[in-house]
């Protein structure tokens, strides 16, 4: 039929230039994810690496606002026990970040002063959550 | 009214069920070859849909709050449009709509069957009424009709950053534009099941193709203009699954339409064309539970809502469904041959919708990986992939209008390219002359000034042939050929939008810059030759019905461009606090409102990003973004290309183009 020679070899081609492509910008700055516990588990491995943490903000210590620099403690999701506290430089965190709820921080953690240190908090899309209560 | 809504939706449930049995079974036909029984079904479901809907919607209007769904989305102080679009800003509300626009379709494509393609239409109609009863499911699980006891004396509000007119069409469109994609889906079931394989399912198709086309492109367009003016990030797109969820369906639907035209022109590439409909609506539905299930929040509660069964057992019948049927009739789908050459507008047709495909494919592949493993992909890693496959296929554009059908002339092909190329070269030099020498924004540019000039071509050399043809002056000539070729120049004017929104995203990804800075008051901040002046802020605090204290920080600052006052802005915050006694419990965003300077040579943006109420310093996030005004110049253009395609009747296609 239609001469698909030429459409395999060009396809071929755009797939292999799309695949080194990806495998390049995968490589750049792609982050891990882990819940509180799992990071807690590999601290040792993971200080100095960037990587996201995602938890419950506690609502026994309530974030507190000094100048530019909030600090929260981050929840286990399925074991409350399990904590990492959060030392975080501004911006404002975004309005989906309320205690009792959901939140997700990047940044790397800090041996020396025992704290992870958060460079930004993730945002939800927002019409994901009812209003604030 | 819970009562009222529910009954509404168990009723258009069982009626549903009931429609498919009859529209498969029932041997009474109408006039039209439509089963009598299941003609009232279908527009009794439609009814009973829009019942619902009606009740939800006096519901929020009338502040019902007995109603969980009103509670939480409205307030007594909500304004009035933003009660409205209360219907949509939750998840049980979402897919009240989705699965009304669902049913609606389905009655309209019924009332407008014809003797062409009533054939098709008990199994269709079936498959549609399916795809409505999986919502039916889905807003039982999550119901906004659930009462709430006792009743409060008031509401939750509306999130205010929902409450901007970008959030007021972004969720309708792109939800209708999601629902539209059912019926062309239905109608490539039904060819295949009835061995009807000829043209009628893809002319019948193409209008609901195109509307959501129209509808998934601007819904994508204001949900970019959403983040980008009311979020308050400085930037437009971020590879979020929520946003991918959205422009896959639009990247395969904008392949199943380029597929269709070569289906029906050429008689070719059939069975490709039955699979982008399949795999463009089955997005559709994956990008419902994707946004609903929560990738972004944690790798380990993905999928953990009741409604997870019912979309994974819907999603698996589709495929599996669908996939075996294609398999079973593949010998019924005879493609023509032909011995188009690879530089044509067959080849460039398959080409684009190649490009499509693999540019959603490794989308695909990005946005579900967090679900199967914890790594998340760098923003890096999607555009490394997907902007040289998007340039290749505006590229294509370009070429696509100006090659033959079938065996072009490359020597006349040739000719036709001078000028768009000659065009090319001069804004590259013109670009470099001025400065701008970034290979990865002055090659986008080349490409995007020879597609414009393309174009222009092409309908120029149109009219022209008509001037001469018919001795029509050119108003004449280019308003009736115009008129005649909607569906054409429809495109034409889609792909000069496209243009100039790439445009936008070429110029403010290469050529942003940014500084961040702590400010004292009287500091200022230099970027591009604007200069900021930061005078302090002024905070008010004001107390809300929940108990809580809302403080509004209003940051003052004057901008100066290259020495001139521009004038002053005022980006600001408000914060949420909760007290117990005099110590805070909780403390929140509320909204963060960016200051933007536009005009169509850049954007200045100010982020008020937070402040220190000891020292008066603010934290200052200041952006430059060129060329950021046409991503929207050109949404509206697809708006108007959009409009002009889809009032083409579809019989231009069989028969005056053929």
């Amino acid at each position: 039929m239609f001469k698909h020679k030429k459409f395999i070899i060009g396809g071929i081609i755009v797939v292999l230039a799309a695949l080194v492509l990806g495998y390049v910008g995968f490589m750049g700055v792609g982050t891990y994810y882990y819940n509180v516990s799992e990071f807690i588990s590999k601290e040792s491995t993971l200080s100095g690496k960037t990587v996201r943490v995602s938890g419950i903000v506690d609502s026994a210590v309530p974030p507190v606002k000094d100048g530019f620099t909030y600090r929260f403690t981050l929840l286990d999701i399925s074991s409350p026990d399990v904590k990492i506290e959060v030392v975080y430089n501004g911006p404002t965190p975004p309005d989906t970040f309320k205690v009792g709820q959901q939140a997700v921080v990047e940044g790397k953690f800090d041996p020396a002063a025992g704290v992870f240190d958060g460079s930004g908090i993730i945002v939800k899309c927002a019409s994901k959550q009812p209003a604030a209560t | 009214m819970s009562f009222l809504g529910n009954a509404a939706i168990i009723l258009a449930f069982l009626v549903a069920i009931y429609t498919i049995a009859a529209a498969l079974m029932d041997s009474r036909k109408n006039k039209y070859g439509f089963p009598t029984n299941a003609r009232f079904g279908v527009f009794a479901v439609a009814g009973l849909v829009t019942l619902a809907v009606a009740v939800l919607l006096i519901s929020l209007l009338t502040h019902n709050f007995s109603l969980q769904y009103v509670a939480d989305y409205s307030s007594r102080e909500t304004p009035l449009l933003y009660l409205v679009t209360g219907l949509w800003a939750g998840n049980p509300g979402s897919l009240l709509f989705w699965g009304w626009i669902i049913s609606l379709s389905g009655a309209i494509l019924l009332w407008r069957s014809d003797k062409n393609n009533k054939e098709l239409m008990p199994d269709a109609l079936s498959i549609v009424m399916f795809t409505v009863t999986l919502f039916l499911v889905l807003i039982f699980i999550d119901s906004p009709f659930k009462a709430l006891s006792p009743v409060p004396a008031d509401g939750l509000g509306l999130k205010p950053v929902l409450q901007n007119v970008g959030m007021v069409f972004h969720p309708p469109l792109l939800l209708a534009g999601y629902a539209l994609f059912t019926i062309p889906f239905a109608l490539a079931m039904s060819a295949l099941f009835n061995r009807k394989t000829d043209d009628v399912w893809v002319t019948t198709a193409k209008r609901w193709a195109v509307a959501a086309f129209l509808l998934l492109g601007l819904g994508n367009v204001l949900g970019m203009w959403w983040a980008y003016a009311e979020l308050g990030w400085g930037g437009y797109w971020a590879w979020d699954p929520v946003e991918n969820a959205g422009l896959m369906p639009w990247l395969l639907v904008t392949a199943f339409l380029h597929s269709g035209i070569m289906y029906v022109r050429r008689g070719m590439f059939k069975t490709w064309t039955f699979i982008l409909a399949i795999t463009a609506f089955w997005l559709t539905i994956f990008g419902a539970f994707l946004t609903r299930s929560d990738v972004k929040g944690s790798v380990h509660t993905f999928g953990q809502t009741p409604m997870t069964p019912v979309f994974i057992v819907f999603l698996v019948i589709t495929l599996v469904g669908s996939v075996w049927l294609l398999l079973d009739r593949r010998k019924f789908i005879k493609s023509a041959t032909g011995d188009d050459s690879l530089v044509s507008g067959t080849g460039t047709f398959v080409a684009v919708s190649l490009l499509l495909v693999i540019s959603t494919v490794f989308i695909f592949i990005g946005t579900t990986l967090p679900v199967f493993t914890n790594i998340i992909p760098a923003k890096g890693y999607f555009n490394m992939v997907n902007l040289p496959l998007f340039l290749l296929i505006i590229a294509l554009a370009g070429v696509c209008v100006l090659v033959g059908w079938k065996v072009p002339d490359l020597k006349q092909l040739g000719k036709k390219l001078l000028l768009p190329l000659g065009v090319g070269i001069l804004v590259v030099v013109a670009l470099i002359i001025g400065g701008v020498n970034r290979w990865y924004a002055v090659v986008p540019f080349f490409i995007l000034a020879a597609v414009l000039v393309a174009t222009f071509v092409k309908w120029s050399a149109d009219v022209a042939a008509r001037m001469r043809g018919k001795k029509e002056n050119f108003a004449v000539a280019f308003g009736r050929l115009f008129m005649a070729s909607r569906s054409r120049y429809g495109g034409y004017i889609i792909h000069i939008a496209i243009v100039v929104l790439a445009l936008g995203i070429v110029g403010s990804s290469a050529y942003k810059t940014q500084v961040e800075k702590t400010l004292n008051v009287g500091d200022t901040i230099t970027l591009n030759g604007y200069t900021l002046k930061y005078n302090g802020f002024d905070s008010s605090s004001a107390p809300q019905n929940d108990g809580s204290v809302w403080l509004t920080v209003v940051a003052n600052m004057d901008i100066t461009y290259n020495g001139k006052a521009v004038g002053s802005i005022h980006p600001s915050q408000v914060l949420g606090f909760t007290y117990s006694g005099q110590t805070i419990t909780n403390m929140s965003l509320v909204s963060n409102k960016v200051a933007i300077r536009s005009n169509l040579a850049r954007d200045f943006y100010v982020i008020f990003e937070d402040f220190d109420g000891t020292t008066n310093q603010g934290l200052v996030m200041v952006i430059v973004n060129p060329l950021v005004e046409w991503i929207w110049i050109g949404g509206v253009l697809l708006l108007i290309g959009g409009v002009v395609s889809f009032s083409a009747a579809t019989r231009n296609l069989t028969t005056d183009d053929k």
